[in-house]
């Protein structure tokens, strides 16, 4: 079986560096400017999160991510601490209730799935409207619970119940992927 | 972690779910630490990939490219963490 990329990273190789940078520089530049929106702060998220990614990349375990997750996780990661750091208001969030979608919000296009994203989305459609709307404010526009139960008028409880549920879910989804993966490999 | 759960694994899934997606008190974060001690067989990560993973799967298409400015830099960085594991 040939090495991964954060494989070869991990192993010293310059080219997979240069080539990991092409395959998720998009996705790492997409994912910090929708959590940091001033450009100059998204490039330096931007560069710390490869500086850790180099780091951590002997960390890559492709039994339980694949790479494209390792890396949105690592990147997530930082973004985050810096958002919270910099105690900016979180992407998205609206100036009123009134900006609030009343129903089950637009789903944008999404990227083309692979791995761990497809079986993600296939449990999200198993889920309510609500709690996809609730796991989708908490997740990709990073609201506090708190905040979401202010603005959907629910209760903080069914909010957090909603977000532990979903997140379950997708766990137990890929989970049961990751076994089927190891059954076929040991066939 | 599967099958029945008791109710400090339930709490603990709760705290985990709440650390995964937002920033936890420093009252949740002692917690979360002193339930995790007890449960070995979890740790902070846990709900991590499947957050990664909802992000991906909601997430639109990338609509800029990375700067090549940026790209050289990280290129640069990286360079330089080479350089230094090797001596």
């Amino acid at each position: 079986m040939s090495e991964s990329l954060l494989q070869r990273v991990a192993a010293g190789d310059t080219a997979a560096v240069a080539a990991c940078v092409d395959t998720f520089g998009g996705l790492v530049w997409s994912l910090a400017r929708r959590i940091l929106k001033r450009p100059s702060e998204a490039e330096d998220a931007v560069q710390e999160v490869f500086i850790a990614l180099w780091k951590h990349a002997s960390r890559f375990d492709p039994s339980i991510a694949s790479e494209t997750t390792f890396v949105a996780m690592i990147a997530r990661r930082r973004l985050i601490d810096r958002q919270r750091r910099s105690a900016r208001r979180p992407e998205g969030e609206p100036s009123a209730i009134e900006d609030l979608p009343l129903s089950a919000p637009e789903e944008p296009e999404p990227l083309e799935l692979q791995d761990e994203a497809e079986k993600a989305a296939a449990a999200l459609e198993r889920l309510k409207p609500e709690q996809r709307n609730v796991l989708r404010l908490a997740v990709c526009h990073g609201w506090p619970h708190q905040l979401i139960a202010d603005r959907l008028g629910l209760p903080l409880g069914t909010v957090k119940t909603h977000v532990r549920r979903g997140l379950m879910k997708v766990r137990e989804e890929l989970a049961a992927d990751a076994i089927e993966s190891s059954q076929e490999t040991e066939r | 972690m599967s099958g029945k759960t008791e109710p400090s694994q339930e709490r603990l899934l709760q705290l985990l779910a709440e650390h995964a997606t937002q920033l936890l008190d420093s009252k949740s974060t002692t917690e979360l630490a002193d339930l995790l001690s007890l449960h070995p067989e979890c740790n902070e990560s846990y709900f991590e990939p499947s957050v990664a993973a909802i992000d991906l799967a909601m997430m639109p298409p990338p609509s800029e490219l990375l700067p090549k400015r940026l790209r050289d830099r990280i290129l640069l960085d990286a360079c330089r963490l080479l350089e230094s594991k090797e001596n």
